[in-house]
Parts: C-alpha cells; sequence; structure tokens
C-alpha cells in the first residue's frame, strides 16, 4: 500500500539530512508503528507521507502510484489524526464534523454513531471550547474516519486521554485493522506500540535502527529474564537470566534457602529494546 | 465550486460565531459618527473617502489575519491540509466573504453621509477590490505572526505606508506620485465615487487596483501555502 525507498530530506538552512536513506512498507491490513523520541524525525516523514512536504529525495509509492502523481483526491484515501486537537472551538462537534464532511465526494459515515464509538454521543451539540483535551483528542479520531478512508495515518492515537478511553480507541484500531484497513501509527508509547502495531521501525536521528515485529525485536535485542521476591526482606528482589534458569546455581541457591514470596519470568520491552540500539530514551 | 460555496456557508457561520459581524457593523458606526461630529466643518469629501477607504481596508485586513490567527491556535490549518479541498479554495472564499462585508459596509457609509449622491459603481469596485487586496494581505501577514500583539506591531508599518496616499487628498502631490504603493489605485477609484474624474485617471485607476489585486493573491497564496502548510 505504502512503499517508501531511500527517502532522505534536509529542511533549508540545516546543515544535516533530518531524515536519511529511510526504507520500509507498509502492506494493506497491516498495523505499522513509526515509533521515536521527538526530534527523531517522525512528523517530517509523516508530513512527506501526506504531501505537505516536498523536496524530498528517494521514492514514495501510494498504491503503487508515486505520491507526486497524486492529486487531491489523495486524500479522499486517507484520513489523518493529528496529536494535537484541531476543531474550530467556536462550532459544536457535530458542528465540526459536518464541516469537515462537507468536502469529500464520496459519501460519509454517520457521525454519531462514530461519535458513540468514542463516547461523545451526549457531547454532540456541546461547544468545542467546552471539551476536555481527551474528548478533543477522541473527536479528532473520529474525524479522520469520517470519509471511511483506507488509510488511516493516527500521531499519538493515545495521547492525553485516560487508560478507559485509551482503551476505547485501541479497540477501535483494532476493529479498524479487522476491517481491511491499514494504518500507519506515529507514536513515542512503546506500549501501545507493543499491543497494536503488526510491525515497528525505530526510528533514531532520522535513521531506522530496526524494523520488525514487536516480538522478533524483544526477541532479537532484549533479554528475557526472571525476577525473584523472597519473604526475607533483607534479600533485595533478584533478576536472573531466563536462559538456563535450571542450570543457574544464583537461582538454585536463592530458592533454595529463602522461601519464595513471588517469582515472575519478564520480557523485555520495546522501550528497552529502543534504549539497547540508540542509547537513548523515548522522551 | 461547490468547496468554495461549502466554505462560505462555513466562513459566514464562523465569522458569526466569532461576533466579527457586530464588530464589522461597530466600526462602520464609529465611522459614520465621527463623520457627523466633522461635518459642521464644512466639505468633507476627503475625509469621506479616508473613512470608507479604511473601512474595507480595516475589516479586510485585520479580519482576515485574525481569522488565520484563529485557525492557527485552534491548528484547524492542519485538519484542513488534508481534506481534498485546495488550499487556495480556502483563501478565496475568506477574502471574498470578508470583501462582500466591507462592500455593503461602505455601501451603508456612503449613503448614510451622501444619500444617492455618488457614483455606486465605482463605490462598490473601489470597495470590494480593495477590501480583496487587503484581506489577501491580512493573510500574507498573518501567516508570519503568532498573536494579535505581534500582528499589530507587523501592520503599523503596514497601515502608515498604505495611507501615504492620502496626502493627495490634501494636495501633497499627486495621486499618481504614489502609484507604488498598493492602496493608490483603490483610493483613485474611490474618489471617481464622489467626484467627476477623467477617462485617463479611471483607466489608470482601475488597471493600478486589479493590478495589485492580482500581485497581492500571487503573493498571498504563495505565502500562505509555503508558511503554513
Amino acid at each position: 500500500m505504502l512503499v517508501v525507498k531511500d527517502l532522505t530530506f534536509r529542511y533549508a538552512g540545516n546543515s544535516q539530512d533530518t531524515l536519511q536513506k529511510l526504507t520500509f512498507s507498509v502492506e494493506r491490513g497491516e498495523v505499522f508503528g513509526f515509533l521515536g523520541p521527538s526530534g527523531a524525525g517522525k512528523s517530517t516523514t509523516q508530513k512527506i507521507l501526506y504531501k505537505l512536504l516536498n523536496g524530498y529525495t528517494g521514492n514514495v509509492l501510494f498504491d503503487g502510484k508515486p505520491l507526486a502523481e497524486w492529486g487531491r483526491e489523495f486524500y479522499e484515501q486517507i484520513g489523518v489524526s493529528f496529536e494535537l486537537p484541531n476543531h474550530y472551538i467556536k462550532l459544536t462537534a457535530e458542528e465540526n464534523l459536518d464541516f469537515f464532511s462537507a468536502f469529500y465526494r464520496k459519501p460519509t459515515q454517520n457521525k454519531y454513531s462514530l461519535l458513540q464509538k468514542v463516547g461523545l454521543e451526549h457531547d454532540a451539540r456541546k461547544l468545542v471550547a467546552d471539551f476536555s483535551k481527551g474528548m478533543k483528542m477522541r473527536l479528532n479520531f473520529v474525524r479522520a474516519l469520517l470519509h471511511n478512508p483506507d488509510v488511516l495515518f493516527l500521531d499519538e492515537p493515545t495521547s492525553g486521554l485516560d487508560p478507559i478511553n485509551a482503551g476505547k480507541i485501541k479497540d477501535m484500531i483494532k476493529q479498524l485493522k479487522a476491517e481491511g484497513k491499514t494504518i500507519f501509527i506515529t507514536t513515542h508509547n512503546m506500549f501501545d506500540a507493543d499491543q497494536l502495531c503488526d510491525r515497528v521501525a525505530l526510528l533514531y536521528q532520522g535513521e531506522i535502527k530496526a524494523l520488525d515485529t514487536p516480538a522478533h525485536l524483544k526477541k532479537k535485542f532484549g533479554r528475557q529474564t526472571v525476577k525473584v521476591e523472597v519473604t526475607n526482606t533483607e534479600v533485595a528482589p533478584l533478576v536472573f537470566p531466563l536462559e538456563n534458569i535450571g542450570h543457574n546455581p544464583d537461582f538454585i541457591e536463592l530458592i533454595r534457602k529463602h522461601e519464595v514470596a513471588t517469582i515472575h519470568s519478564q520480557e523485555a520491552t520495546l522501550e528497552e529494546v529502543f534504549i539497547k540500539l540508540t542509547g537513548a530514551t523515548l522522551l | 465550486m461547490t468547496y468554495f460555496w461549502q466554505l462560505l456557508k462555513w466562513d459566514v457561520i464562523l465569522l458569526n460565531r466569532n461576533r466579527l459581524f457586530l464588530l464589522a457593523a461597530l466600526v462602520a458606526g464609529i465611522y459614520i459618527a465621527l463623520f457627523y461630529l466633522l461635518k459642521p466643518l464644512g466639505n468633507l469629501t476627503n475625509i469621506l473617502i479616508i473613512l470608507i477607504f479604511n473601512d474595507p481596508v480595516i475589516t479586510g485586513y485585520l479580519f482576515a489575519s485574525v481569522l488565520l490567527l484563529f485557525d492557527k491556535n485552534q491548528h484547524t490549518l492542519q485538519a484542513i491540509s488534508v481534506l481534498p479541498l485546495p488550499f487556495q479554495t480556502y483563501l478565496l472564499s475568506k477574502t471574498v466573504l470578508l470583501s462582500l462585508l466591507a462592500t455593503g459596509i461602505s455601501f451603508i457609509m456612503a449613503f448614510a453621509t451622501k444619500g444617492t449622491d455618488f457614483n455606486l459603481f465605482h463605490l462598490l469596485a473601489a470597495a470590494f477590490l480593495s477590501a480583496f487586496m487587503f484581506s489577501l494581505a491580512g493573510f500574507a501577514v498573518g501567516a508570519f505572526t503568532r498573536s494579535f500583539n505581534q500582528l499589530l506591531v507587523y501592520s503599523v508599518p503596514f497601515f502608515v505606508l498604505t495611507g501615504l496616499p492620502f496626502l493627495s487628498l490634501f494636495g501633497i502631490g499627486d495621486l499618481v506620485h504614489y502609484f507604488i504603493i498598493p492602496s493608490a489605485g483603490g483610493i483613485g477609484v474611490l474618489q471617481a465615487a464622489f467626484e467627476e474624474k477623467s477617462f485617463g485617471h479611471l483607466f489608470l485607476m482601475y488597471g493600478h487596483l486589479l493590478l495589485w489585486t492580482a500581485i497581492s493573491w500571487i503573493i498571498a497564496s504563495k505565502v500562505t501555502v509555503k508558511k503554513l502548510l
């Protein structure tokens, strides 16, 4: 659905490339995560992918056709949910959706049903000025779905949401995937990425440092461990490598000498993988 | 054109919700009151020209830049930029709406002060095209600003410059001497609404006004696309 090859971009006046030969593809029906800290080049890549930024080198194909050859009809095919709320605050939620619906040629989805899915059904006639940030973010999300696009670009889709509403949005993303939508998620939330994405690309300083499924990345770059807490509070919790745990003398000695309070196997997180690969954190 | 009419409809709603229609009426009311206050001083045609010309300038320039600031602050431009809508339609709709508003108010001001003793065509043309040009200027300047205060700071030299051709109304040079300034043509056409003018004057002034309107469109559409998207 989306093929990016050797994508390089430099802002005017900069001495270094913001994006350096990015190569990846997103298959139809795939949830693809683009992960990295602020300044990694996520926004620049996104702007290029939804045709707001030109002057790049390399190739970007959307549905087999170079991006540059797509006209405004491109926006009938994609839906974008931005990181920050972007609504007319003097209009109601319903009016905002009517405003944006007015510019699509294909029929748009029922706005009330969309609002209901994100728990805003009782706020349709409320001015957006009176919305909390979380409500605005949910409205952002449903606006991206209005014209039932084939491809969705979601920028930090759970940012500013409480766990319940974040869960609702994640469930909707899973549902959209089940419907065959292609979804490109940009986030620095590794937990969300792990839960939602089929594959993730770890971006750092304009380069893709790794690209694979979350499970493979964790297996390849992470370390599986066993954490043991004993009832003797003078002994601090200890962590052992999972590999050959049955032959680890320290582990065996610990569980022989002390009564075990808790024992858990632990999987590496994407965050740990990212730190291992880049030496940087995701904030 | 469907996009245009849809946008125009929503721009009317947004202008109303932001109480800019009310503000425009208030400004016009203040100008009319000012005119009546000054009336005992004698023939005030030149003052009327200044007041009527100021209205499209203010309505166009300030309202356009304020509307753009609203869009910037609400981040709505981002959302608009990923619609199938050409960005130029966004500019055109707001510009046409503000120009129509300014034209209507200019007519009310002229009618309230002169009755029917003016050339309607020249008045409407001067008001509409000047407002069109200054709305575009408002968008171009607004594209560089982040707050209303910053906008005001940027606008002061702009207003001083565009006000210079008014000096010709008081005998300081001829309007043609100010032709480098975009407002000169509009002032010249507005003069023709209240005073008999030669064909040569009209030809020059209309030509100037249309030329600067076209230049404003080119500059504003390029600047806004480059700075805002």
